[in-house]
This record gives structure tokens, sequence and C-alpha cells, in this order.
């Protein structure tokens, strides 16, 4: 084996991942995974690109204006999504109500195509073990199901302990 | 080629990422910043050349480890060093005080405010007012912490709900 071909391949190792972190630091904290599916799905480009820029396949401008697109693309759908005028729709979708005060929500099941089943593991995940106790659910624009409590199913807290006055 | 040399491949390759993985630290995924993550998927990615044989064995553990010493070279110096590490995972942000958002802190973080109360809701709340401060962490989670008022009663309280309940 060519070891001048190994070391090139570690140089190139190491500036992918220098171009990397750049890349993700400028896109910033939304970048991966947490906010909707879209966003995993770019980490997910920007991870499949790298293997024929590390091997040599492409050469390293190719590879690195490939990425750059990519994360510029993302850059600019994040400011779009932020200023909204009807692009948080478009590119992050709503919210779904899937429990509206103790009843489940057929439509809102219907649109996410998400059976009885799913939603109440959904709920019991979220330490629902009777719907009476929500006030609404929503499945969330990144997949998961947020619970808010009807007011006599919250935990107790310090302030309804005050001492009236 | 022939179905046993790929099955030799994938074994191969499999320990060879386990190990280095191993050797790059516990922290999984869910506690990982953005950049962790992205570093195993790109470790991930490498792996399909080296099974079809479309790159030798000895060049894909060149490509492993350069990614993984580089890891290690970064993670190490931002454990020593507060510039690094902020230079490499950013900081944590208070994009919440009092109940009122900050506006320039959500900005920077290209988060309006339908992402806030969407994050508050994975919390459980929907009455703003029950937030002192909430800070966008480096792995990008929102971490709340209430108002005195607004927090779990707990065994202290115990004396004021024996006064309540005679």
């Amino acid at each position: 084996m060519d070891l001048q071909e190994l070391g090139m391949t570690a140089l190139r190792g190491l500036l992918v991942y220098a171009f990397m972190l750049v890349v993700i630091r400028v896109l910033g904290k939304r970048t991966v995974g947490n906010f909707t599916a879209f966003d995993l799905l770019v980490a997910l480009m920007l991870g499949e690109v790298v293997d024929e820029i590390i091997y040599g396949d492409v050469d390293i401008a190719q590879g690195f204006v490939a990425i750059g697109v990519v994360a510029l693309a993302k850059y600019v759908t994040q400011w779009l999504t932020y200023w909204d005028h009807g692009f948080n729709r478009l590119f992050e979708g709503k919210p779904t109500e899937i429990v509206r005060h103790g009843e489940l929500v057929r439509e809102g099941l219907r649109s996410e195509m998400m059976n009885e089943k799913e939603a109440l593991a959904a709920l019991r995940i979220q330490g629902v073990t009777d719907l009476k106790e929500v006030k609404q659910a929503l499945l969330e624009v990144d997949g998961e199901v947020s619970v808010i409590r009807e007011d006599w199913a919250e935990p107790l807290q310090k302030g309804d302990l005050k001492k009236e006055s | 080629m022939d179905l046993g040399r790929i099955a030799v491949r994938a074994l191969v390759a499999y320990i060879y990422l386990l190990v280095t993985t191993r050797a790059s630290g516990k922290r999984v995924i869910q506690q990982a910043t953005p950049f962790d993550f992205l570093v195993a998927l790109i470790l991930g990615d490498l792996i399909d050349d080296c099974i079809w044989a479309e790159v030798s064995v000895a060049k894909f553990g060149a490509a492993v480890t350069s990614i993984v010493a580089c890891d290690l070279v970064v993670k190490f110096a931002a454990m020593h060093s507060q510039l690094v590490y902020r230079i490499v995972n950013g900081q944590s942000r208070v994009v919440m005080k009092d109940g009122v958002e900050e506006g320039n802190a959500l900005r920077h973080e290209q988060l309006n405010e339908g992402d806030l109360a969407h994050l508050l809701r994975h919390h459980g709340i929907d009455d703003w007012k029950q937030v002192r401060t909430a800070l966008l962490e480096e792995h990008a989670e929102l971490s709340v912490v209430r108002t005195h008022e607004a927090q779990a009663a707990t065994k202290e309280d115990l004396p004021r709900v024996k006064e309540l309940v005679p």
C-alpha cells in the first residue's frame, strides 16, 4: 500500500473535519435534529458527501463547494423561517393538536396518520395515565408529543401553598 | 467480489469503528453537541466504500483514524481551555428572563417566538410567567428554571401542608 496515499487520506480527513466544524458553528444550534425532521435530513446530507472527499474520489475544492452550497441553502432557509411571512409554515409545518380537553382529536390524528394506540403510547411516555389530565397535547414539528395538563392535574407547586393574606 | 470477502470487510470495518468510537469517549448522541452528531455521521459514511472494496481497508483505517484523532485533539483542547471550548461548542444563551423572551438572544439562535413556545411546551409550560430563566444549552436543548412559586412542592413545604390539612 502506498504510504503517501494513506497520508493524503489522513490529511483530507483533517481538512474535512475542520471545514465541518466551521460549517456547524456558523449554522448554529438549530442545525442538527432537534427542531424539525428536515434539520436531521440536512445533517445526514452533510455527513453523506464526505466519503468521496476523504478518499479522494472528488477533489477537495469540489467537495467543499457541495458542502458549502447545502450549508448556505440551510442558512437561508433558517432565516426565512425565522422571519416567517408564511415560510415558517412552508419549511417547518405546524404542530397538530391530538388531544383537547381530555378527548382525542380525530382529524388531527388522521392528518398525521397516527392511530389511537400510538397517540396513547406517546402520552404515556409523557407520564399521562388518564386522558382527562390533558388540556392540550400537540404533535410538534420535531415529531414529539408535548403535553399541557389541566390545572387540577398539574403537580403541586410552592405557590399553591402560599398563606392567604 | 465474492460474498465471503464482503462479510469479512464488513466485520473488520465494524470492529475498527467500535474500537475507535470507544476510544473517543462515552458521550451518547443525546448529550452530544450538534457537531458530535455530525462526526458520528461522517464516520458512518466512511464505512460503505470499505465494505464494497472501493477503497482499501488501510485507506479506510487512515480516514477513520484521522477523523477520530482530530476529534480527540479538539475535545482535549476544549477541556483545558475555556476559549477553545467556546469556539468549538458555542455557549449556552439565556433566551428568556422573568417570563419575557430575550429577542436578541433568540435572533442569534435563529429561533422565533413560535419556536420558543414549542420548546417550552416540551417542558409542559404554556404560561410563560412560570419561567424565571430559560437557556438554550450547547447541545441545543432548552433548560428551564421556574419561578419559586411555580416550582414543584417538596418536603420542605410539609409543615405548611400540615397547617392546611389539620
